[in-house]
């Protein structure tokens, strides 16, 4: 098997497709090009170069639009004529999947490169006002979920989360602790969406939408595109001095399949985790950074458990005695994850990515960890009934 | 309930379901080969691959697993705004299965995790009843 790495990535800034506040209106297949023309700019690749590599291309299933045979449609706008394309489905988890993807074809050698291409515009991009755009997620929120009056992927949120405080006795202040963390570093992310300082005491009055859940324990809805090209490491070393290798990975999917009694506080990743840092060949002391997939501060408290970095239950406890800023001794979500820099639809998870990716290639700016060389990375997606997410995942990145 | 709000797409699978709680019987899907019982409707055992599958009548009486009161509707709850606040529980069933359903309690006591309740589905129409429950 052939060694992988990260040779490029682009990240096109978020928006909420507020014209009235001067911001961009684009569309997912307008975040897809602009993806792409960066990637092309920040790797010194040419258009022509395409016409002879051997690479596939992976793309997110986004909120908006929806086509049912989408990856043809977008290899046409795009003028690309891989040797193959993938979408995936996997939600908020896309970006993990797709990397796996990705691996899994350049190992084998059948592709020298993979382009992953992330873009998702849940906003309208369109005045007067932005307006979600969602759409129903699953098929068992049509039949158990909707008709009773649940509000998605929030009101599943919430139970979790008044479950965990229930068992645990974590409580706002720990959930803040989270939020304030995430708000702090995307305060130095030149490309995250929120850019006002979070303080206890706001998020304390911010309003509960489903309890116990506040506005601030939620991701902000964007518009965005990402894109990061995976090669071989031979192929990476002729296009970047600054490669960021694919050390490990496993993945946790539906798990407790047949439990109906689970206990939807336990995330259940330490398996993977330990596989990950085993292939990797680090201990959970040489992890320098972790960027956590952020759809609510209550499930990065609980991947802190889950993952083995705090005791099962003692989350909000290790809040309260560690320091998961970037100079801190477990720095998380540095790039003020999806809480503050933006869920870009079902392409959010790739913003954990390309936050990694900075970090190991020393491009973070204010925010750079020091002495940076390995990190953990997370995707998840899908909410499950009456669980937490069915979609799991855990990358070991290494520069 | 109005008729503007959404209702199941029922099917061979789940109909059976929701025309027991239209009749004011909450069934639970169990398996004929290992009788394994669970939830939602499934096309199959998830516990040992059998598609032979039949009903058994829950007693109606659980516990709250967890809750949440929505204040807030969003863009795919609409329908739902004139009755905020309102309460959506995980329910533990007797029977060892957890479903979704309505905290139907106007004007009484908070419910809180541990809550003894019991199954008093609402009838929609003659297909279609939703869970609801209500505190003992
Ligand atoms: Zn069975």
């Amino acid at each position: 098997m052939k060694r992988v790495a990260v040779s490029g990535y682009s990240i096109v800034k978020p928006s909420r497709g507020r014209k009235d506040k001067g911001e961009d209106a684009f569309t997912t297949e307008q975040y897809q090009a602009l993806a792409l023309s960066k990637l092309l700019q920040n790797t010194g690749l040419e258009r022509k170069d395409l016409e002879t590599m051997k690479f596939g291309v992976g793309l997110n299933r986004p909120m908006w639009p929806h086509a049912m045979i989408w990856s043809s449609e977008v290899m046409a706008n795009l003028g690309l004529s891989p040797g193959l394309t993938f979408v995936s489905d996997h939600g908020g988890a896309a970006a993990f999947f797709s990397m796996i993807q990705a691996y899994l074809s350049i190992a084998s050698g059948r592709f020298d490169h993979f382009l992953l291409i992330g873009a998702d515009s849940p906003m309208i991009p369109a005045p007067p006002q932005s307006t979600h755009r969602p759409e129903r997620t699953w098929r068992y929120e049509i039949n158990y979920e909707m008709p009773i009056g649940m509000i998605g992927p929030l009101s599943e949120g919430a139970m979790i989360m008044k479950r965990h405080m229930h068992q645990y006795g974590t409580t706002g202040e720990n959930l803040a602790e989270v939020a304030i963390a995430a708000r702090n570093h995307a305060l130095l992310n030149p490309n995250a969406y929120l850019k006002k300082p979070l303080t206890v005491e706001e998020y304390m009055k911010s309003p509960v939408i489903a309890t116990p859940m506040r506005v601030m324990d939620a991701v902000i809805p964007v518009n965005g595109g990402y894109a990061m090209l995976i090669s071989s490491e031979e192929e990476a070393g002729k296009l970047t001095d600054k490669p960021v290798y694919i050390k490990g990975f496993e993945t946790a999917l539906n798990t407790e399949s047949k439990n109906e009694l689970r206990d939807i506080t336990d995330m259940r990743m330490k398996n993977a985790a330990d596989s990950a840092l085993e292939q990797a060949g680090i201990s959970r002391k040489e992890v320098d950074f972790l960027q956590l997939y952020d759809d609510f501060t209550i499930i990065t408290l609980m991947q802190l458990e889950a993952l083995g970095f705090a005791e099962k239950g003692k989350g909000g406890k290790f809040l309260e005695s560690n320091d998961i800023s970037f100079r801190g001794d477990l720095p998380v979500n540095t790039g003020g994850g999806q809480l503050s820099g933006g869920q870009a639809g079902t392409a959010g998870g790739f913003s954990l990515f390309v936050e990694a990716i900075q970090q190991l290639r020393g491009e973070a700016e204010g925010r750079q960890i020091k002495d940076c060389r390995n990190g953990l990375v997370t995707g998840l997606g899908g909410l499950g009934y009456n669980s937490n997410l069915l979609n799991k995942g855990v990358m070991a990145l290494s520069n | 309930m109005a008729s503007d709000k959404p209702l199941p797409e029922l099917d061979p699978v789940n109909s059976e379901f929701f025309k027991g709680l239209s009749e004011n019987r909450l069934l639970i899907q169990k398996c004929s080969k290992c009788g394994n019982l669970q939830f939602y409707p499934k096309p199959i055992c998830v516990n040992c691959s059998s598609v032979e599958l039949g009903w058994v009548e829950s007693s109606g009486e659980g516990t709250i697993y967890s809750l949440t009161s929505i204040n807030r509707v969003i863009m795919n709850s609409k329908e739902f705004n004139d009755e905020v606040p309102y309460t959506i529980a995980s329910i533990e069933l007797k029977e060892g299965v957890r479903l979704y359903g309505r905290i139907n309690n106007e004007g009484n006591k908070e419910a809180s995790i541990g809550d003894k309740v019991k199954s008093v589905p609402v009838q929609v129409n003659q297909d279609v009843g939703l869970p609801t429950f209500e505190l003992l």
